[in-house]
This record gives structure tokens, C-alpha cells and sequence, in this order.
């Protein structure tokens, strides 16, 4: 056997024998630099791993995705363990959800509150509207009240949420209303969080804009805005609409009223409180015609 | 004879780097569960043995180098040194395999057995002697306690995947084709 084997040897297998005593040479190489320049092998063997490794990204997917199936398994194996945390996780929760509902109606009560105090201060009259007048040139509607109902030109109306406009223009039964959003609307406005002062001007389209800002940086799409009381002309504080911004960076309002279903309004009972540039007249309200006549 | 062709020999050497490949692969999965079952034994190395002795063709000087190479460089093993030893071992059963394919299956085991030993010692003392860090006596022993144990699953396993066993061949033609 030993001679057939010694017979073997021809040219390839003297290749094949440098080629062996070559890879022998360079692992032993290799593991003298291993040995002796370790962080540099670690460089190279990095290298080396680096130029592997992510061309087999595409082997690792069935893999992950058995891992991830192994691992699911598990998952199934907790599962009354997971039921019975997640029922816990549940009961405290609706002991939150209690907690938020406590709380909601508590904050609507303190609202309430604030809302009889606003409404001890300004009583209304609730009034149904006849016509809507409203066009492009004019926002206006006729309600049925008039001075006879002791309506006074000036007073603001709302519908259920916010203001709507003022009465211009009294009737012995009906009275006009002009909507904010006329042109010729223009009334003082306090922006809420910020408390910045602005006039609302009504410029005929469905928002009104808002005029002569202090400060624009403190204003956000979203502030509320109220009425300020300035001027005396209407009561303060009556809810208007929040801010928006318009496409060409104008401040506009958003109404809380809607004015494109209207139908009933209620004038807010206010007396103005008249500058005193007359001291010689006396102080208060013009007085409606039915009570003087009598 | 059956003969084998170059590309079936070219066939077999793909299908041998592959299965290297993944079992390399498996041990580089982030999942415990493989390494606790897998590591243990050397079974690249195994399997690189039985097609030695069964079909040298199939495991050329320049592949068992590139394997083991990749292995070194793969899992972050002492570089180089696996290869060396590998080389070592497989040129000495490539010499002499003739009686290897003589022997009875129990004598085979054995032999592989004390070569797989006379391997490991040798890697250990070349670690040894180097000063390197080198895996504690006892992980040692049961790796090559159990490489020794699934000899025969193994032998069955490569017979079957690559079809050649040691009774097939005709001795005198086996040892014409040794380059």
C-alpha cells in the first residue's frame, strides 16, 4: 500500500504539498501575530468579519423569524400570567377612569358655578329670528324682539354658545342684529391665555379677523378669545370663537356660534357703564319706551 | 469502477462548504439555545475527518484551510491556530488512510479518538506555551467527550448526505486519486 502511495506522487500532488506547507505557514503566522499583536489581529479579523457577515443578512431572515416564533411560543406558554397582569393593569385603569370622570363632572360643576355668577350679573331674552338678511354685503338678521321687550340698541346677543353680534337698530317688535362679521362690525376682544387686546373686525366672509395685536408672537391657532369689555359696549368675558391662521398668515376667529343655523338668539340684559362727560346727566341706562310711558 | 466525474467532485466540495457554512452560521445566531447544544462538540471538524478517510477528493488541502480560516475568523476563536492543527491532523490521516479504511468501525473510532485527543492536547499546549488565555481543562475534555460519542451519528449523517462509505471504494483506485 505504502508503495502504491509513494507511486502517487507526480505533479499535482507536489502542488498540493507546497499548497499544504503555504496554509500551514500562514495560520501559524497568524496566530504568532494573534499572539504577539493582538489588537492588530483583531483589526484584521474585524475587517475580515465585516466583509462577511452582512452579505448574510439575507440567511438571518428565516432564522429571526423561527427565533421569533420560538419566542411567541413562549409567550403563549405566559399567557394566564399575561391575562392575569393585564386584568390587574385593567382594574387600575378603570379606577383611573373613575378618577377622570369624578373629575370631569367636578370641573363642570365649578364651571356651572362660574356661569351663575355670570348669569345673576347679565339675564337674558331669548328671542326667535324672523329674518336672516344675511348677503355679501350685509350680516344682519331681524329677531322679534323690539324696545317693547325692552331691547336697547347695543346690547349683545348670542346663540347657546357664543357671541353673535349686537342689535342695531330697534323696532317697537323687532330689532336688527348685526352679525360680527360684518364690515361695519369692529369690537374690542381680549385673547385669553396671552390676555392680549385686539379689535375683532368683521370683513363680510365667515371668519372675522383680528385687528391691532400687541404682541402676534404670543398669539396660537386655538387661543380662546373672549370679549374684553373695553369701550363698555358689550359685557366682558362673553366667549367669541378661538383663533385661527388663515393661508396668508392672518389671525382670524373661528365662532363658536354657528351662524349658518340660527334660529334662536338671546339679547344679553346689559347696562353699559356710561363714561361720565356730562356730570349734570344722570347715570344709566337709556330707559325703553314702554317703561317711560307708563 | 464508479469513477466520480470533476464536477460531481466540485458538487461535493459546494455541498461540504455549505454545511461548514452553516454550522458556523448556527453558532453565530444570537439565540443561547444553539450554543448550549452545538458548541460542544467539533463538529466541522468531525465531519472533515470522515470525508477524509471516506473521500479524500472532497476536502482538498486549500478548502480544509479556507474553512478553518473562516472559522477562526468567524467566531472569534485564537487565529489561526484551529487551522494549523486542522491541517495537521487531516494531512496526517490523509497519509495514512489507507489503514483507516482497513479498519473495523470500533477500531476507526477509537483511532479517531485518540487523534482527536492528541489534537486537542496539542492545541491546549500550544496555547499554553504562548501564554494565551485558553478555555478552562473541563469544557475541554466534554468537548471532545462528546465530539468522540457522536462519531458514529455523524459518520451515518455523511455517509448518507455525501453517498460514499468506505466499502464502496475500490482501495487500489482511492489511492491513485490521492493528490
Amino acid at each position: 500500500m505504502a508503495n502504491i502511495d509513494d507511486v502517487a506522487i507526480n505533479f499535482t500532488r507536489s502542488i498540493a504539498r507546497i499548497g499544504l506547507l503555504a496554509f500551514l505557514i500562514v495560520s501559524f503566522s497568524l496566530f504568532l501575530l494573534w499572539r504577539i499583536d493582538n489588537p492588530r489581529a483583531e483589526n484584521i479579523r474585524i475587517i475580515v468579519i465585516n466583509r462577511i457577515v452582512p452579505n448574510m443578512e439575507w440567511a438571518m431572515v428565516p432564522i429571526t423569524r423561527v427565533t421569533k416564533m420560538l419566542q411567541n411560543f413562549q409567550s403563549y406558554e405566559r399567557l394566564y400570567s399575561q391575562n392575569q397582569e393585564l386584568r390587574n393593569e385593567l382594574q387600575s385603569m378603570r379606577s383611573w377612569h373613575e378618577a377622570a370622570l369624578q373629575l370631569e363632572q367636578e370641573n363642570a360643576r365649578l364651571l356651572d358655578l362660574n356661569k351663575v355668577k355670570l348669569d345673576t350679573k347679565y339675564n337674558f331674552i331669548s328671542g326667535k329670528i324672523l329674518i336672516d338678511s344675511g348677503n355679501n354685503f350685509r350680516k344682519s338678521a331681524i329677531i322679534n324682539l323690539g324696545a317693547d321687550d325692552g331691547i336697547v340698541e347695543g346690547w349683545a346677543t348670542m346663540d347657546g354658545l357664543g357671541l353673535v353680534g349686537r342689535i342695531t337698530g330697534v323696532g317697537s317688535e323687532t330689532s336688527r342684529v348685526l352679525f360680527l362679521t360684518d364690515t361695519s362690525s369692529n369690537i374690542p376682544v381680549l385673547i385669553k391665555p396671552s390676555n392680549q387686546r385686539a379689535i375683532l373686525s368683521g370683513d363680510n366672509s365667515s371668519q372675522p379677523t383680528l385687528l391691532f395685536i400687541e404682541n402676534n408672537q404670543q398669539i396660537q391657532p386655538g387661543d380662546r378669545v373672549v370679549t374684553s369689555g373695553d369701550g363698555g359696549v358689550f359685557p366682558s368675558n362673553l366667549l367669541i370663537g378661538k383663533v385661527l391662521l388663515s393661508k396668508n398668515n392672518q389671525l382670524r376667529i373661528q365662532m363658536a356660534a354657528n351662524l349658518y343655523n340660527l334660529s334662536f338668539l338671546r339679547v344679553i340684559r346689559h347696562s353699559p357703564t356710561a363714561s361720565i362727560n356730562q356730570p349734570n346727566r344722570l347715570i344709566g341706562p337709556i330707559l325703553p319706551k314702554a317703561i317711560t310711558n307708563e | 469502477m464508479n469513477k466520480e466525474t470533476s464536477w460531481q467532485i466540485a458538487l461535493n466540495r459546494i455541498l461540504y462548504f455549505m454545511i461548514v457554512f452553516i454550522g458556523i452560521f448556527i453558532l453565530l445566531i444570537p439565540v443561547s439555545i444553539f450554543h448550549n447544544i452545538l458548541m460542544s462538540p467539533e463538529i466541522i471538524f468531525m465531519i472533515t475527518l470522515i470525508l477524509i478517510i471516506r473521500n479524500p477528493d472532497y476536502v482538498p488541502v486549500w478548502l480544509i484551510g479556507i474553512v478553518f480560516l473562516l472559522n477562526d475568523f468567524l467566531l472569534t476563536l485564537p487565529l489561526g491556530l484551529n487551522t494549523f492543527i486542522a491541517l495537521l491532523t487531516t494531512e496526517f490521516l490523509r497519509r495514512n488512510r489507507l489503514f483507516f479504511i482497513e479498519m473495523l468501525f470500533l477500531t476507526e473510532w477509537l483511532c479517531i479518538a485518540i487523534l482527536l485527543l492528541a489534537a486537542n492536547v496539542m492545541r491546549e499546549l500550544l496555547l499554553i506555551i504562548t501564554l494565551s488565555e485558553h478555555a478552562p481543562g473541563f469544557t475541554v475534555i466534554t468537548q471532545v467527550g462528546l465530539s468522540i460519542l457522536i462519531y458514529p451519528i455523524l459518520v451515518v449523517l455523511v455517509s448518507f448526505i455525501f453517498r460514499i462509505g468506505k466499502a464502496q471504494r475500490n482501495t487500489l483506485y482511492s489511492a491513485k486519486s490521492i493528490r
